[in-house]
């Protein structure tokens, strides 16, 4: 219990740095998506080209709330999912960074424990800013639209959507910095394989031939457009558990034969 | 000389990696072209027949449409631009608060060289750094470009010059990160300032694309450097230039004064 109290406590400011931007952030956009749903402009144009939205599966419709977040997603996604990805990776590696493993192992508690109290709060800490980041969502699109309930049914698929992709990140992060030699090394390797991964849900966006690319990037998992119809499919969901335990696994293995840069 | 030469080796995996991975990627974004072109052909013409506006606020840009390469290399190198800004704030978090976090500021210090002296060749080193990974840049993008571009005619000046300003691009975001490094106390995680730094950036830029009212243009540097611009005016645009060049050296200033008076924790 000690632990988790001071773990809490050790990331409560990143934390809370995170999440007044991000709903800062998210708070601003609403006014533009305010300006989009009364421009009549811009409703006359989706009205005409209806055809084409249809045609290129999934621009969604900008006049409501839900298709106008699942425009702008992806800038919740990403941040949530780097927050829980540094969380992960430095939760684990910050003893040995601050010379405090030595403090910490030397306390009569097993590896085990630490370990569990860190993934304790690392999770408690990925949920509590995916649930706070959609609430922010919800109450500054939610003023402007006239069907809360359809979307605030989507808030909530899209918060299931950006959790799951939160904690593959926490898991990797917290699997590699268990598992690779030097500590230094974790934080940036999660987050290589973030802006690889976004960069080619990016691709695969905008190249048909790069389809088959999509199960390697989980940003294409659960993607906000899916959301709209709440269609979380099977294989994805297999492949994120697969992952999620394989990493969570990996972690109390190899941490428990750690040998500890002092 | 020596501390230059011994942090440029310090870089050198660092180096490596980065000038792979980035005109790695540039290649293999730019090599799903040749599909995209064959296939988009009748989405252009309906393309060319909507709003301007309209069009822009899905970052579709009507000078130069996807189905030409400048165009696609034009998103293209939107992207990129992402890893070079998070590489240069790495190295400009990192360079000065390194010996602090890792506790040999006591023995770097106690040498009998100047802070100056340690400062400048610590810039230097990390600016050889971003220079070899924007060589290995141009190179890639003038290889992809010629490899992928089929019966196009392409003009590379306009290239040219948008690979000349790069280099300036990653000074902008080294520079921020160097005065923010030595005016706070301490960087715990270089990753966590550098991933807030060049993907928050990043971010308020992408989402300016969608809010057309255009203010947050002047905050990032991103759009100081819009691709998109030099691609079709073949120059850069001076006056959102000036506000990332002034930064800079405003930046540049303030992080040798600062470091000069800094006071260092020891161990």
């Amino acid at each position: 219990m000690n632990i988790i109290a001071r773990e809490f406590k050790a990331n409560l400011k990143s934390f809370i740095i995170w999440i007044i931007s991000l709903s800062l952030l998210f708070y601003v956009a609403s006014f533009e998506f305010e300006m989009f749903q009364n421009d009549p402009r811009i409703l006359e144009a989706f009205e005409t080209f209806d055809y084409i939205f249809n045609a290129l599966g999934g621009i969604p419709d900008l006049t409501t709330a839900a298709g106008y977040l699942s425009l702008v997603s992806l800038y919740l996604y990403i941040p949530l999912a780097i927050y829980s990805a540094l969380l992960g990776s430095r939760i684990i590696s910050k003893e040995e960074q601050n010379k405090t493993a030595e403090y910490l192992f030397t306390l009569p508690v097993s590896r085990n424990k630490v370990i569990v109290s860190k993934f304790t709060v690392a999770l408690t800490y990925t949920i509590v800013i995916n649930i706070i980041s959609m609430l922010v969502c919800l109450y500054s699109f939610g003023r402007f639209s006239n069907t809360l309930d359809t979307f605030s049914i989507y808030i909530v698929n899209l918060g299931i959507a950006i959790l799951l992709t939160q904690i593959i990140f926490l898991s990797i992060g917290m699997f590699l910095s268990s598992v690779l030699k030097q500590y230094k090394r974790s934080g940036g390797i999660t987050i290589g394989i973030l802006i690889g991964t976004f960069m080619i849900s990016m691709l695969v966006g905008l190249a048909e031939k790069a389809d088959a690319l999509k199960y390697i990037t989980p940003f294409q998992y659960f993607s906000a457009s899916e959301m709209l119809t709440g269609n979380f499919e099977f294989i994805y969901i297999l492949i994120t558990t697969v992952i999620i335990v394989l990493s969570f696994t990996g972690l109390f293995i190899f941490y428990k034969k750690r040998d500890l840069y002092i | 000389m020596n501390i230059y030469k011994f942090e440029l080796s310090n870089l050198k995996k660092s180096i490596l990696i980065w000038g792979l991975s980035i005109p790695g990627f540039l290649l293999f974004y730019m090599a799903f072209f040749p599909a995209m072109a064959a296939s988009n052909g009748a989405f252009n013409d309906i393309m060319s027949n909507m709003d301007d506006r309209f069009l822009r606020a899905f970052g579709i840009i009507p000078e130069l449409p996807i189905g030409e390469i400048l165009g696609y290399f034009n998103l293209t190198m939107g992207m990129v631009l992402l890893p070079l800004a998070i590489q240069a704030s790495n190295y400009g978090f990192s360079i000065l608060s390194v010996e602090e976090r890792e506790l040999t500021a006591d023995f770097l210090l106690s040498k009998p060289i100047s802070r100056t002296k340690i400062i400048v060749s610590k810039f230097l080193a990390a600016l050889t750094s971003l220079l070899i990974i924007d060589i290995l840049l141009a190179a890639s993008t003038i290889i992809a470009i010629n490899a992928f571009k089929g019966d196009e005619v392409v003009e590379l000046r306009n290239v040219i010059i948008l690979l000349l300003s790069v280099p300036l691009f990653q000074l902008t975001f080294m520079s921020i990160g160097m005065v923010i490094s030595v005016s706070i106390k301490k960087v715990s995680s270089v990753l966590n300032f550098s991933m807030g730094l060049g993907f928050g950036m990043f971010i308020i830029s992408s989402l300016g694309g969608v809010i057309s009212s255009g203010y947050l243009f002047y905050l990032t540097p991103f759009k100081h450097f819009d691709t998109a611009y030099v691609l079709i005016n073949g120059s850069w645009n001076w006056s959102l230039l000036a506000i990332s060049v002034s930064v800079m050296v405003l930046s540049l200033v303030a992080s040798y004064f600062l470091y000069l008076k800094r006071n260092i924790a020891s161990l």
